[in-house]
């Protein structure tokens, strides 16, 4: 397994990024990033690296839903504070801190061919107030390692 | 109070004709120069009651029939005779009287009856064949004569045989039924006859001295006379009380009283009625009350026909249809009396001022040996009240009303009965004349209340008072004084003045209790003056002070759980009004202003001390409490569970909590669980 994540060196996160259809939406639908249709690669096991794009310093706090894949979760920074409940493979991640900062998640899959899909479901400003809308803000793996 | 109209009444013509005369000569000479003259002879009174809708007035005759049956009428003046009520009781006496003797009357069938200006008159003795206050009781055999005149006149109204022996027999309506009932079983008829018809020999103009056809002057002493004497082979007047002369043709009036008789060799004196065509039962009843002696009553604004409470006054208040003839009501208290049909164990007088008297009064007919039948109360002189309590039913189905009616009697009155009608309206048979359960008479002039209470089968309960009554309640507990004294009360009283008193009241209040105000006969809070030339009813409202009851700790509270709270109070009216004076309450919680009541979902924790004032009346009082919010204890894996939807640990008011400490959305969202872990310092 580390071979094969060694083996994809620094070029192929890159091209998975850019394989990576991330949408973000306003009101029903919510931001999404998946996977495209292509071969399955090897099951190379490895951590990716979420950031969110779009926050600022007001933004405190935050909820993810993570479909099933993922292994792991830790917070990308230690000021942040992780909270984490799996059930029937889903997994939501309330994030707490600074969420400006650079990366926030960082999530263990089996399969870095085969990445959850991330969906921001609330921010929270530091009152607890929600942000009213979610457009603008993007859930973005930056690194798969 | 005499009423011209019905003394000597200057409408017959031959009287006018007289007075004329006798004011010629009183202008032409000295009053010597009159020939003083005196006849003497048995006084007759005799009542004229005109057909009803015709100009016609009543009136009161008065004649002199001496021992050789010839009859004058009497022209009187008011003003020099005795009062009409004695010279009343001097009927069926001897008198003689002094003046001018104008016409002399002729003997015979169809003559006339002489005229004779009086000018003085006195009882000259001779015992009563029949006096005014003479018990008319027992058996009164009465005998009607059907005398038919010759001429073709109006006859309308005149019954056959059969139906004037109905009349006047046992059966209801007959008048030997309806004395009866009236006399409560003290008059009988029995015996009584009806015969006729009889021609009279004469023509109509030869017995009324009137020529203009109204036939309102009959000469009654010929009539009767002309008609006993043409009956006499088919009546045996032995034993006869009384005569009904029913004639055939319509005059203007009717007519009752007594008429002086030589029958059988005997001069008798007999009651007697003068029935024109159009008479029917009421009628008959009418009459024969005044040949009973009865005179008429009525209201007190000097009509004669105007009191729907007396066969003697408005006797057309009953048709009945199937009889075709009015049926007349009742008499009145004051003529049962007079007649001696309610004896003194069914009578009473009360009188003192100062005193107070229950009585239980019987409705007529329902004697039911626990009360009296009529009260009696003597006012000033001669005069006094009279109370009866009168049902719609039988006879007395078409009066006004039910409950007790009330006449001021004044003998000296042509017509003593007047109906008391306190509304003073001009309509005696209103709701004014009556009193009814929970009503009250009340004479402030003369100081009489009479209450009229609880009502039975039998009669109503009467509380009769003399004197000036303060009726004052006191609601509450306090005390009313009165300046000058007379009045001190530390409960409701109502004292009994002996004289219309004035007076201030003052409310005394209570270490407990504040005044609050009076009502009644005074208002607002300040003194009450009260001047009892009436009855006088006053209320001094004393409310208990209000006392806030709820600990000033009031029940702890945790944010976000339902909180209520009743605080409360006792004194005032018993109704309140809350208000928010000081201090505060948590934000989510709010005081109800009618009911007291503290409730809402607190949103914040801490101590809260807040003032209410409470309002009752014109009391108020203030209290301060103090309410403490705290926030639930909780685990902060079981908010992470409940957020990350992998528990239900919290309960709805631990949702509520964290929702409202945190964004108030509704929900428990990441911002909500954001605030918990700060507060929690994780």
């Amino acid at each position: 397994m580390s071979n094969l994540r060694r083996g994809l060196g620094l070029g192929w996160p890159a091209a998975v990024l850019a394989s990576v259809v991330l949408t973000l939406s306003c009101g029903g639908s919510e931001p999404v990033v998946g996977v495209p249709d292509t071969p399955a690669p090897p099951l190379i096991s490895g951590v990716a690296v979420i950031v969110l794009e779009g926050a600022v310093i007001e933004d405190r706090a935050v909820l993810i839903h993570v479909s099933a894949g993922a292994t792991t979760f830790v917070a990308g920074r230690t000021e942040l504070a992780l909270h984490s409940r799996t059930s029937a493979g889903s997994t939501l991640v309330a994030l707490f801190g600074d969420l400006a900062g650079g990366a926030i998640l960082e999530v263990g899959v089996a399969d870095v061919t085969a990445i959850p899909t991330f969906t921001l479901r609330e921010v929270s400003m530091p009152d607890g107030e929600l942000r009213s809308s979610l457009s603008g803000y993007r859930l973005d793996i930056s690194e798969i390692r | 109070m005499s009423t011209p109209t019905e003394l000597g009444a200057p409408s017959r013509e031959g009287r006018a004709w007289a007075v004329l005369l006798a004011s010629a000569m009183f202008v032409m000479g000295p009053h010597e120069a009159r020939s003083q003259e005196q006849v003497t002879g048995t006084l007759l009174e005799i009542w004229t009651d005109p057909l009803p809708g015709t100009s016609a007035q009543p009136r009161v005759d008065y004649l002199i029939v001496d021992d050789r049956g010839l009859s004058w009428v009497l022209e009187v003046n008011p003003g020099q005779l005795p009062a009409q009520g004695e010279l009343r009781s001097w009927i069926g006496r001897e008198v003689t009287a002094s003046g001018v003797r104008l016409t002399d009357p002729r003997a015979g069938p169809a003559t006339d009856d002489g005229l004779f200006d009086v000018e003085s008159i006195v009882m000259t003795g001779g015992g009563p064949l029949r006096t005014h206050g003479e018990d008319v009781t027992g058996v009164k055999r009465y005998v009607t004569i059907m005398c038919r005149f010759a001429e073709s006149e109006d006859e309308s109204g005149t019954r056959d045989l059969s139906t004037y022996q109905f009349w006047m027999g046992e059966a209801e309506p007959g008048m030997g039924h309806y004395w009866d009932v009236v006399s409560d079983g003290q008059v009988d008829f029995d015996g009584t006859e009806v015969v006729g018809w009889y021609e009279l020999p004469a023509p109509v103009t030869s017995y009324f001295s009137d020529g203009d056809g109204e036939r309102d002057n009959p000469q009654w002493q010929n009539l009767a006379a002309g008609c006993t004497s043409l009956a006499d082979a088919d009546v045996d007047f032995n034993g006869v009380d009384g005569i009904n002369l029913q004639f055939n043709l319509r005059f203007g009036s009717s007519w009752g009283g007594t008429s002086s008789l030589l029958l059988d060799g005997q001069q008798r004196l007999l009651g007697t009625t003068w029935m024109a065509a159009w008479s029917g039962q009421s009628v008959y009843g009418h009459e024969i009350g005044h040949s009973f002696g009865l005179p008429h009553s009525s209201g007190p604004y000097g009509e004669t026909y105007d009191s729907e409470w007396d066969v003697m006054s408005d006797s057309y208040v009953r048709y009945d249809e199937t009889l075709s003839t009015w049926i007349g009501q009742q008499t009145i208290g004051y003529h049962k009396d007079i007649l001696g049909w309610i004896g003194p164990e069914r009578k009473v007088e009360v009188q003192g001022l100062g005193t107070t008297h229950s009585i239980f009064l019987n409705y007529w007919g329902r004697s039911s040996g626990l009360g009296y039948s009529l009260l009696q109360i003597p006012l000033e002189g001669a005069e006094y009240l009279t109370a009866e309590a009168r049902l719609q039913e039988g006879y007395d189905s078409g009066v006004p009303h039910q409950g007790v009616v009330l006449h001021r009697i004044d003998e000296t009155r042509s017509r003593p009965a007047n109906v008391v009608d306190a509304d003073g309206n001009g309509h005696p048979n209103d709701q004014g004349s009556v009193w009814q359960t929970g009503e009250s008479f009340n004479d402030g002039d003369l100081g009489i209340t009479i209450e009229v209470g609880e009502s039975t089968a039998d009669g109503l309960q009467l509380e009769v008072r003399f004197g000036w009554q303060l009726d004052l309640t006191i609601e509450g507990n306090g005390r009313v004084q009165s300046t000058p004294a007379g009045v001190d009360c530390t409960e409701s009283c109502k004292p009994l003045f002996t004289a219309p008193t004035a007076f201030t009241l003052s409310a005394v209040e209570t270490t407990e209790f504040a005044f609050s105000g009076w009502a009644g006969s005074c208002a607002g809070t300040g003194e009450c003056a009260i001047d009892l030339s009436a009855n006088a009813a006053v209320t001094a409202f004393f409310l208990e002070l209000i006392s806030l009851t709820a600990d000033a700790d009031r029940p702890a509270g945790l944010v976000g759980a339902g909180y209520e709270d009743v605080l409360s109070a006792t004194g005032g009216t018993g109704s309140y009004g809350w208000s928010l004076t000081g201090g505060a309450l948590p934000s989510g919680v709010r005081l109800s202003g009618s009911e007291g009541t503290v409730s809402g979902i607190p949103e914040e924790s801490g101590d809260f001390q807040y003032t209410v004032s409470v309002s009752s009346g014109p009391l108020t009082a203030d209290a301060t409490y103090t309410m403490s919010v705290s926030r639930p204890t909780l685990v902060r894996d079981d908010v992470l569970d409940q957020l990350l939807g992998t528990g239900s640990a919290l309960s709805e008011e631990e949702l509520r909590y964290l929702d409202l400490i945190g964004n108030d959305n509704g929900r428990l969202d990441v911002g909500d669980v954001l605030i918990f872990l700060t507060l929690v310092g994780q």
